[in-house]
């Protein structure tokens, strides 16, 4: 079973909780729904989304998305079946999308090519590629993929940084397989 | 093998293929958009339009890689049509 948690506001949320999620179009692993992925109650993920939502609040993300820009912390259940998982965090394939990513972004600059998006989007859409050509090779449609990404700024917190700058993200990429299971309002989150 | 593929691409076809799947996204969130908007939102037409692009303008300016869209022109180039009067 797949659990994972969104940070985001008050005004988002109540859209999420009437509409459902909407896709990225790009993303640090590829466009998709980010959730920080937890096991129990006493989750780092809360924390996670936590200073996500500091974050992107401080940036303005959320000043036309509505007016409550307070904290709102969704997790949801993943509805969904092993082999629609796609999990890119294990070392092994975690090394391999590292080094097509590195290899093929120093091929696109220096191909005179004339590119204008920022590299950012680019990296997103090497990863879309990857996991497209991966579901072609196995003829399956992934539900989700689980990846390791960068915490947020201003984390990984007292205790997280002797756990390294990453948190395990469930990236999903069908919508519909996302089971909201709780939402609530958090004011401050120490770990 | 999927990384294998990529990396034994000529570059022309990983360009494109790039911006396929680029679009594709592009495409998908739009729709995303434009059915909850139909769905949940607004019952008026003319009003679940001006929802829509409005929100395709937000995305556009959240992803600059995407400001060579026109509203109309990506509607029209999209091979499903929209689910929402474009007029």
């Amino acid at each position: 079973m797949i659990f994972g948690i969104h940070g985001t506001s008050v005004s988002v949320s109540e859209k999420i909780n009437k509409e459902g999620f909407i896709t990225s179009i790009s993303g640090m692993s590829g466009p998709g729904v980010y959730f920080w992925r937890y096991f129990n109650e006493d989750c780092y993920a809360r924390y996670l989304s936590f200073m996500w939502w500091k974050y992107s609040k401080e940036r303005g993300e959320y000043n036309k998305l509505g007016k409550n820009t307070d904290c709102c912390l969704i997790a949801m259940k993943l509805n969904t079946t092993e082999d629609k998982t796609l999990d890119l965090s294990h070392g092994q394939i975690r090394e391999e999308v590292r080094s097509l990513v590195n290899k093929q972004l120093k091929r696109i600059k220096t191909s005179g090519a004339k590119i204008t998006e920022p590299e950012e989007i680019l990296v997103s859409t090497l990863y879309q590629l990857f996991v497209e050509k991966i579901e072609n090779y196995r003829g399956v449609k992934f539900d989700a993929i689980i990846s390791d990404i960068s915490t947020p700024k201003g984390s990984p917190g007292k205790i997280g940084r002797y756990f390294g700058n990453c948190g395990e993200a469930v990236v999903v990429l069908n919508t519909s397989s996302i089971e909201i299971i709780a939402s609530d309002m958090v004011t401050e989150y120490e770990y | 093998m999927a990384a294998k593929e990529i990396e034994e691409m000529p570059i022309e076809q990983l360009l494109a293929e790039i911006s396929a799947s680029k679009n594709s996204q592009f495409a998908a969130t739009i729709r995303q958009i434009a059915k909850f908007a139909e769905n949940y939102l607004y019952p008026d037409e003319t009003q679940r339009y001006h929802v829509v692009t409005t929100e395709i303008k937000y995305v556009k300016l959240k992803e600059s890689a995407y400001t060579s869209f026109t509203d109309k022109s990506f509607i029209a180039a999209n091979e499903e049509p929209f689910p929402l009067a474009a007029s």
